[in-house]
């Protein structure tokens, strides 16, 4: 192979190479920004319970490691409710069916049968904008009234938001 | 298939395709885990993430390969069983022919043909393993019976995570030896 072709092949290797790192990067980068905005709501929603202390919020640094993203740095929250605390931790981005999962769980209680899941999907069949939504478990679905048991992927509002942490508190 | 074949080889060739067909299955899902067909086939659940998803596959063939050796071994038992049945029928009508032309003696003469079994009463691997133990050789003997509570197990309720106790090609072996016996 003439030089020439040989170095052109060398760094069109080299560019897609840190082109992938960059993707990765915004892919990361987007992804916590993610987090951090459904924290953000889940302060505003339950502001009230945390003006009057009957909620107590922190947040604490972890690190996530996903095959494709490589290691990366990302907040957990937690909620003490009284004696009990709820705790809020991404778990990927990666995840099949959806741009991201953050669970949600009683400490003491981490079964998937008490599980409520925060996931990142498109916000309609035509709008591919994603949003969060609440997957609750089948335990709790049947405590949503308005609910069928095997619809428990639900939005994400206050009310919502609510329920959940009720179910888990109770 | 060769016409060499035996029953019990043409019910071990089915298990063999279903188990290259759900080698390959578990090959194509574990090389893309988080394809959506491993969601639409049941292998997993939505919402998972790829180590959680390489899990769920990982189980769900381990099952399905016991359920296949499972099967195997009711399917060759019961071609076991097919196959001898009309020998056992002939072997009877051949006894009774002998009881008819031979046997004279009172006070049994008018049901001398009771004195000689049913095929009914060969159903079953226990009946068969009885009636020609003695040309059967101790290793055989015991696999058959291991072959016979295999079957009943799986039968009458065995959690599917636990194997069979003989493996679908002694099983193979051992029902094929006993027909060349036969």
């Amino acid at each position: 192979m003439p030089l020439r072709d040989t170095l052109n092949m060398l760094h069109e290797s080299q560019r897609r190479e840190q082109q992938t790192i960059q993707d990765r990067q915004n892919l990361i980068q987007e992804w916590k920004q993610a987090i951090e905005s459904l924290y953000a709501q889940i302060r505003t929603y339950l502001a009230e319970y945390e003006k009057d202390s009957s909620l107590i919020i922190s947040e604490e640094g972890i690190r996530l490691t996903e095959e494709t993203l490589g290691s990366y740095g990302v907040q957990t929250m937690k909620i003490a409710a009284g004696p009990a605390t709820i705790i809020i931790q991404p778990i990927g981005r990666m995840i099949i069916g959806a741009q991201g999962r953050v669970d949600m769980h009683r400490h003491g209680r981490a079964t998937e049968q008490y599980r409520v899941m925060f996931l990142r999907m498109p916000k309609s069949a035509t709008d591919a904008t994603p949003i969060w939504w609440i997957r609750l478990p089948v335990e709790a679905a049947g405590t949503f009234g308005r609910l069928p048991p095997q619809e428990r992927t639900v939005p994400f509002e206050k009310a919502t938001l609510e329920q959940a942490l009720d179910f888990l508190l109770n | 298939m060769p016409d060499t074949q035996t029953p019990v080889d043409e019910a071990y060739a089915r298990y063999e395709i279903l188990s290259n067909i759900l080698e390959r299955t578990r090959q194509q899902a574990l090389a893309n885990p988080m394809h959506r067909r491993n969601v639409e086939l049941g292998l997993t659940k939505q919402f998972r993430t790829k180590n959680e998803v390489e899990k769920d596959i990982q189980d769900a063939f381990e099952d399905l390969t016991n359920l296949i050796n499972h099967l195997a071994i009711i399917d060759m038992a019961a071609a076991f069983e097919g196959y001898l049945r009309p020998r056992l029928g002939t072997a009877i009508g051949e006894a009774r022919r002998l009881l008819r032309e031979n046997y004279e003696l009172e006070p049994f003469l008018q049901s001398r043909e009771k004195l000689v079994h049913e095929t009914d009463d060969f159903q079953g691997l226990a009946r068969i393993r009885e009636l020609i133990g003695g040309q059967l050789s101790a290793e055989t003997s015991a696999t058959l019976s291991q072959i016979r509570e295999d079957r009943n197990n799986f039968a009458h309720g065995t959690n599917i995570r636990v194997p069979p106790t003989t493996t679908t090609k002694r099983t193979r072996e051992t029902l094929n030896s006993i027909i060349e016996v036969v």
